[in-house]
């Protein structure tokens, strides 16, 4: 995919390619949370626009806990890693969270819709994932089990859609 | 103004650092981060052709008047490992060593990898990394009004 960054839809593209800026220890839940983000998110951003570059962690199959080599990058479950990181987090870290998931919603609303129309359902699956998270992040304190339930449900949309898309793929 | 293809390695590499590091923080470290946001990010940007109102451009080579530098060497030498910054300046160092293969910005692009480099070797405490940090950084200077003197 070439990006024309003179225009908004090619910076807002470019601008969710690299990973978040993760912080923290390795097993801490900061560093947990946004991994499981850039597994989720960014990995899979990076295999619709075609990156192919053998450092970057890009998520093809249809594992949503798994990157290209197989291996595993979410160790545990996605929303019970992202509901801990609502409790525990900073209201800096969970500030840095939500800028990574704004730019990663408007990156993927940016594809131009012909030409990514196979991935069509599993982007939208994605976006309704971020708006979830964000919606937890915002409101966790005041409305947790709301928040989650509803984190859980586009969670399990996303992975019905996944499959539905790698059958195309193949 | 460089083109970007996610496709080739060199696009990637590019398109990874078009986004500033995610800044956070307290009202200092957010203003060190600004700058440090705008020496590397939004200079590669106006390079790659970003036009985007919104997002933070540098069109010169010269480096704005509120620019801190006590404040930046401070920070770098005073903080703690940082991994989110670390990995935001790997991405900039990567970006910058094949912006240097393009002759219009080579030797400016080779400045701001020193200055890079320079901010990496202090975070890991390497030796004199403050005075080199804060050599690398006059170099920018000086090239900037240099350039700004032959314009």
């Amino acid at each position: 995919m070439k990006i024309d960054l003179s225009n908004d839809d090619g910076y807002l593209i470019a601008a969710a390619i690299r990973g978040p800026d993760f912080k923290g220890e390795a097993d801490g839940v900061c560093y947990q949370a946004f991994s499981a983000v850039k597994a989720v998110f960014t990995a899979r951003f990076r295999h619709i626009c075609g990156v192919t570059y053998f450092g970057a962690e890009i998520r093809q199959g249809t594992d949503l806990t798994t990157f290209n080599e197989g291996v595993d990058a979410v160790e545990g479950q996605f929303c019970d890693i992202v509901t801990s990181f609502a409790e525990a987090g900073s209201m800096a870290e969970r500030e840095a969270m939500w800028h990574v998931l704004s730019h990663l919603e408007r990156a993927l609303q940016a594809l131009p819709a012909d030409e990514y129309a196979p991935y069509r359902r599993e982007i939208i699956a994605l976006v309704n994932l971020i708006d979830a998270v964000s919606r937890m992040l915002d409101s966790f304190q005041a409305n947790k089990d709301d928040a989650v339930a509803w984190m859980k449900a586009a969670y399990a949309n996303l992975a019905d859609v996944i499959h539905f898309t790698d059958d195309n793929e193949s | 103004m460089i083109e970007i293809d996610v496709t080739t390695n060199d696009g990637y590499l590019l398109a990874s650092v078009i986004r500033g590091p995610d800044i956070e923080g307290s009202n200092c470290e957010y203003l060190v981060c600004a700058d440090i946001k705008m020496l590397f990010t939004a200079r590669i940007r106006h390079w790659c052709g970003v036009e985007r109102s919104g997002a933070d451009i540098r069109k010169t080579a010269g480096l704005w008047t509120t620019f801190n530098l006590e404040a930046l060497v401070e920070y770098v030498m005073s903080t703690e490992y940082n991994q989110g910054l670390n990995h935001y300046l790997s991405h900039v160092y990567q970006a910058l060593q094949i912006i240097t293969k393009y002759g219009e910005y080579h030797r400016e692009a080779i400045l701001l990898l020193e200055v890079a480099g320079k901010m990496c070797d202090a975070m890991h405490n390497a030796y004199n990394a403050e005075q080199s940090l804060r050599w690398s950084i006059d170099m920018l200077v000086q090239f900037a009004s240099a350039k700004e003197t032959t314009c």
